[in-house]
């Protein structure tokens, strides 16, 4: 109960220690927003590894997935888990694939509200068109190796279940390095992005499972 | 004609509303009592962490992802259904006197969802069979018991696995029709592999677990 009790701690502990170790408001936010909007543009496609950490924190449980990413203007998205277990999720357009074993699932992103949701916020996110958003209060951040966007969300339905989402930056500002979601009961999942390829050439058949 | 139809639709109805009730005749009424973890083995066992890849039909939307059950302490524990992307879906507290859902993805989070997860949920985990009084009847033949309790109006038969204290099948009986059916398969651990629970009726749910076996339930 002890070790709980620490762990629980520990784990708001360094969530607010890392939200705030180093980072200073940006010095030039409308030349970091310049950047941003530049990548935004010149991104067409975005490929890399991740690794992604739900920490439970009530729990003191951590949960790690890691896999292959891909990204292609416009809309285009592809998360290929292969830890703990292979599953793929596609989403082209306003169609979501699903592949889960030898399980193929279609579906209209329209039709569920809560992938919409998530999705909207991750293909935002990625391609830096966050910034035009007008669902969330955005604060810029620095320090000497990465800048920081501090998301907070402002309509209803996203900030019952999101506090604050993180991107993080490279000082080059070339793409997102990691993403880091905080939810409402302390929770927060880190998804870092390794091996990027920015403006590879991805082929079409990646996003679209059959 | 016309009478030999409806003759055939009244009996046809009478056999189903009596085998509906009916117990299994290889199955003899043993005794009545309460229903301990001896009788029936938990789902999960205390201070073990069990991690579940996990698919949800819930009306006609279909969630996947990771369901996690961990004791928090001696009497309390909690079910979390994170999907792959990492957003947590729900977070029901498990404790004596009843499940309680503390979070639920805001979309999701409307009374008839939050009480049918709940009620399903505890149904799985064998939460309506263990410390309830019920009535022990035992199929001498090949040494299984079946286990029947009361809940709300409803019947709940639970079968084990031969002479084992596991439990391989629930059935939840209305006056008429199976409600729910939830099917349990172990592995080589005692502990269940895979689990399947269909909810029948207006309210339409589908539960499938399959459980990751990782070094330590988290990486």
């Amino acid at each position: 109960m002890l070790k709980q009790k620490l762990y629980l701690l520990f784990c708001v502990f360094s969530v607010s220690l890392f939200a705030q170790t180093g980072f200073k408001t940006a010095k030039d936010t409308a030349l970091l927003k310049e950047k941003i909007n530049a990548i935004s543009k010149e991104t067409n496609s975005l490929e890399s590894d991740f690794t992604q950490v739900k920490m439970l924190s009530m729990l003191s449980e951590k949960i790690t997935s890691k896999g292959h990413f891909c990204f292609k203007k416009d809309n285009l998205l592809r998360w290929e888990y292969v830890s703990p277990y292979t599953y793929v999720i596609v989403i082209n357009k306003d169609k979501v694939f699903i592949k889960d074993d030898t399980k193929l699932k279609k579906y209209d992103m329209n039709s569920n509200k809560i992938f919409k949701e998530i999705n909207d916020i991750m293909i935002s996110c990625i391609d830096g068109n966050i910034l035009a958003s007008n669902k969330f209060k955005i604060s810029y951040g620095e320090n000497d190796k990465a800048y920081r966007l501090e998301l907070t969300p402002l309509v209803k339905g996203m900030k019952e279940s999101l506090k604050v989402i993180y991107m993080y930056f490279d000082k080059a500002v070339t793409s997102v390095t990691k993403l880091e979601m905080v939810e409402t009961t302390d929770d927060f999942t880190i998804i870092d992005f390794t091996n990027k390829k920015v403006n590879g050439n991805i082929p079409a058949e990646k996003f679209i499972l059959k | 004609m016309e009478i030999f139809r409806l003759k055939n639709l009244y009996l046809s109805s009478l056999f189903i509303l009596l085998t509906s009730c009916a117990i299994p005749l290889k199955y003899k009424l043993a005794e009545q009592r309460n229903i301990t973890a001896t009788d029936a083995q938990p789902l999960v066992l205390d201070d073990n962490t069990m991690l579940y890849k996990t698919q949800i039909f819930l009306f006609n939307n279909y969630y996947t992802g990771m369901l996690l059950h961990k004791q928090t302490d001696s009497s309390t524990s909690h079910l979390v259904f994170v999907t792959e992307l990492g957003m947590k879906m729900f977070d029901i507290e498990i404790k004596r006197d009843g499940l309680k859902m503390l979070y639920c993805f805001a979309p999701m989070n409307k009374p008839k969802i939050t009480n049918l997860l709940e009620q399903d949920m505890g149904l799985i985990l064998l939460y309506q069979l263990l410390n309830k009084s019920g009535k022990i009847y035992v199929d001498t033949k090949e040494g299984r018991t079946l286990y029947v309790t009361r809940e709300s109006g409803k019947r709940h038969f639970y079968y084990t696995q031969g002479k084992s204290n596991r439990i391989t099948k629930s059935l939840v009986k209305g006056a008429l029709f199976t409600k729910q059916k939830t099917v349990y398969k172990f592995g080589v651990d005692n502990l269940p592999e895979s689990v399947s629970l269909k909810h029948k009726g207006l309210l339409r749910l589908k539960i499938k677990l399959n459980r990751i076996v990782t070094t330590k339930a988290n990486d």
